[in-house]
């Protein structure tokens, strides 16, 4: 009798809680993401409300599940990441849209188990995009080895192996410890070095420490991608009128944007209106 | 009191008026630093003494090389200036094209309709005027639907 290798599931996952808003945006990303890939699962989390709401209902079309969020926080992320239906997932927040067929691709990067997460790199030259960075000397792209003084990992998205059981507790951490953190209620050591800024509020501080400080996840096995701008390509990093990106200035030092230059993932984080203010978005 | 005239530039193509920088170590050891006008004629047409000081500190050469260093720098500046006030305006473009698509999708009639390869056109649309006009079309089919099945 011949062994067959299982093979993993493979899906999207995103997450629209608190406002419509995000739940136009998922459904936008879910149909951008059909259009590359049409045989995509996508799993939707959103809060009950919405779900309940049968005037939502039409933005549920075509997810392959649609589940229920814990709560309402603006980081039930973070729980949907963990509790992800598939074996290989890729998260992605809902105010993206996608533009390459090598969405269908992306799994690829886990390197059938060889890593455990991949994540997009927050570089350096990129760092002037963001709200907040660097709070010490020591940066990844200076070549430092050890524990960066920033926050290199973006979580906008996340690629990661669900099979390897400790990703789930990962995930899990990352909220529960996340939400802990915002109301001042965990403060571990390693952020008393952080003496600057108000690095608290965003949960990549707290998948810093995750990554880098947590003894349970030593054993995880975490990568940035190759052609990394181009699995969250920032809107704030600008388009060029002859269309063409900017991965060259914010991203110098890896060179997939000489060959490969369109970015899969575009990520409208700069003035898509969260909170209503601006109008419709 | 010691003057001493740095990184002169000519201000006119006449070459009669110069902006040079003025550094003076007083008697009392002091020093200061100022950004002095110096022009080549007095008002009765004599050559200033500023102006001659300035030449015995720099050459004709320098202060010619000087001048299109910084003409070339400036020009250099405009220019990465205005390539970023486009790129900038090309980005708010395409967030505004963004948030009209979503404001499109959400017509009634377009939520509801499973057309994914027109749907697929509207967000793939590269301007305003190209997403409107996948949008009519798709509710004139929307319409034109309805109506069959009216008459029907």
């Amino acid at each position: 009798m011949s062994k067959t290798k299982v093979q993993p599931t493979k899906g999207f996952v995103t997450v629209a809680t608190k406002r419509k808003q995000f739940l136009i945006g998922a459904d936008n990303l879910k149909e951008s993401l059909l259009d590359h890939y049409p045989d995509a699962k996508i799993t939707l989390f959103t809060e009950q409300y919405f779900i309940d709401d049968p005037e939502c209902h039409v933005y549920f079309r075509d997810f392959d599940q649609v589940l229920p969020t814990p709560s309402n926080t603006n980081r039930e992320k973070m729980w949907g990441m963990a509790n992800s239906p598939y074996d290989l997932t890729f998260y992605m927040d809902a105010d993206i849209e996608i533009r390459h067929d090598d969405i269908a691709n992306v799994f690829d990067h886990l390197e059938d188990g060889k890593y455990d997460m991949v994540y997009v790199n927050l570089t350096k030259e990129g760092a002037r995009h963001f709200a907040e960075w660097e709070w010490g000397p020591n940066l990844y792209d200076n070549g430092w080895r050890g524990v960066p003084d920033h926050l290199a990992h973006c979580g906008g998205v996340a690629l990661y192996d669900m099979r390897n059981p400790l990703m789930k507790d990962f995930m899990t951490d990352w909220y529960t410890l996340f939400l802990k953190q915002r109301n001042g209620e965990w403060n571990p050591p390693e952020f008393d070095y952080i003496r600057k800024g108000n690095f608290r509020q965003w949960d990549q501080l707290t998948l810093w420490w995750l990554i880098y400080h947590s003894p349970k996840y030593k054993s995880l096995k975490w990568k940035f991608f190759e052609d990394n701008y181009r699995w969250n390509y920032f809107t704030s990093f600008q388009f060029n009128t002859d269309g063409s990106h900017n991965c060259h200035i914010v991203d110098p030092n890896r060179d997939y944007w000489k060959t490969n230059p369109t970015p899969v993932v575009v990520h409208f984080s700069s003035w898509m209106d969260k909170y209503g203010d601006k109008g419709f978005l | 009191m010691k003057k001493e005239w740095k990184n002169p530039f000519w201000e006119n193509a006449a070459k009669d008026r110069l902006t040079v920088r003025l550094n003076v170590t007083h008697d009392d050891g002091s020093f200061s630093t100022t950004v002095a006008k110096v022009s080549k004629f007095d008002k009765d047409g004599n050559i200033t003494s500023d102006y001659n000081e300035v030449l015995e500190q720099n050459s004709m050469e320098e202060i010619d090389t000087f001048t299109e260093e910084r003409l070339e720098r400036h020009r250099q500046q405009r220019e990465a200036d205005i390539k970023k006030q486009q790129e900038r305006n090309e980005a708010k473009r395409l967030e505004d094209l963004f948030n009209y698509k979503l404001q499109t999708f959400e017509i009634p009639e377009i939520k509801e309709s499973t057309n994914r390869k027109l749907k697929a056109k509207i967000r793939k649309a590269k301007n305003a005027v190209e997403m409107q006009a996948y949008a009519t079309i798709l509710l004139m089919e929307i319409l034109n639907e309805q109506n069959e099945s009216t008459t029907d």
